[in-house]
């Protein structure tokens, strides 16, 4: 099935943010919105998964971000990475083990 | 007589039904008046179940699905009542009742297999079945002489017994527990199938994956870190603006 939609427990839908995009002067709709989210995952999984050492290619990173489950754990991951840049680390080992021991 | 005079109402509403449609050049139609749609459909509703009654009571899933038969034979009675020409001079029930039927019908076949088999080969598929049974052979003797007669190429043949193989398909749930005992452990079929697709579950160093991510994240370009963080409720002003200020 090709699903280009997936919900997500929290955040912005494409709508608002094609808004805040055009208040802060990247002008698109909605559709725009969506399609750069995908591609920026793409190129951020593919990115991940090679510095880990496990290269994957454009068609398996494309079936990943089809999955609502990976669309979650990226949430996750910016989190920890925004907490980590900000220096603020003092969950992140605590929560990093719970998401990697799914 | 009061019947006479509701048949004079029925035909004078259709009349008049036909001159508020709105039609494209192909004949296809957009809008019509809602009201008298309705009206129309509330007058002639006792035909489904006429025609559900009478066509679709003896099987007992039909007895079980009724409720949902009926409200396909009314979105039927809708597609009539739109498709309705009271010039021709037919009754309204006679040319009612083929699209009610149609409706059940599409909906009973949609309704039965798990894995989808489009309706032209449906249709094909039961019209070889009855042809078979008439002449007591089975679908697969079928010779190419008569797919010829009866106007089936040898690729809808085919495509028709790659559908007739999914009626013997055992389909199973991915989520179905793999046994009584291991209910417990929640453990389902989905958990010891493998993937194609590369498991983010491994044991990585956790400090590690962070610092890919993070890496990661600063190879987008701005409106791409812009979309990301906001699809996550971030407040990417604040933070791609400190990235922007720390790399100056």
């Amino acid at each position: 099935m090709n699903n280009k939609y997936i919900t997500i427990a929290e955040g912005e839908d494409y709508r608002t943010i094609a808004a805040k995009m055009t208040d802060l002067g990247y002008k698109m709709n909605h559709a725009t919105a969506r399609n750069i989210l995908l591609s920026g995952m793409k190129k951020f999984i593919r990115s991940i998964s090679g510095e880990l050492g496990h290269p994957i290619d454009e068609d398996q990173a494309l079936s990943l971000i089809m999955r609502q489950d990976i669309h979650e754990v990226i949430g996750d991951i910016l989190t920890l990475s925004i907490q980590e840049e900000d220096g603020k680390c003092q969950q992140v080992n605590q929560t990093a083990n719970q998401l990697y021991q799914i | 007589m009061k019947e006479k005079e509701k048949v004079v109402d029925d035909l004078e509403l259709f009349k008049f039904y036909q001159t508020t449609k709105v039609l494209t050049e192909e004949g296809k139609l957009v809008t019509s008046n809602q009201v008298i749609r309705n009206d129309l459909a509330q007058r002639n509703a006792k035909l489904v179940t006429f025609v559900i009654n009478k066509f679709y009571s003896k099987k007992s899933k039909h007895k079980t699905l009724r409720s949902d038969l009926l409200q396909e034979g009314h979105l039927g009675l809708f597609d009539a009542i739109d498709g309705y020409k009271p010039e021709l001079g037919f009754k309204f029930s006679t040319y009612a009742t083929w699209w009610i039927r149609q409706s059940v019908n599409s909906y009973l076949l949609d309704e039965e297999p798990i894995f989808h088999i489009p309706s032209h080969i449906r249709t094909a598929r039961n019209k070889l079945e009855n042809l078979a049974k008439e002449r007591s052979i089975l679908v697969r003797d079928i010779s190419k002489e008569t797919l010829e007669e009866i106007g089936m190429t040898e690729k809808m043949f085919a495509s028709i017994e790659a559908a007739n193989k999914t009626r013997s398909w055992n389909h199973v749930c991915l989520d179905m527990p793999l046994s009584c005992s291991d209910n417990q452990t929640n453990k389902s079929l989905r958990d010891i199938i493998a993937s194609d697709t590369p498991d983010f579950s491994l044991s990585f160093d956790n400090k590690k994956i962070i610092l890919a991510s993070i890496k990661a994240f600063q190879a987008l370009n701005t409106r791409e870190k812009h979309i990301l963080l906001q699809r996550y409720g971030f407040e990417s002003n604040k933070i791609v603006k400190t990235e922007s200020e720390t790399s100056k």
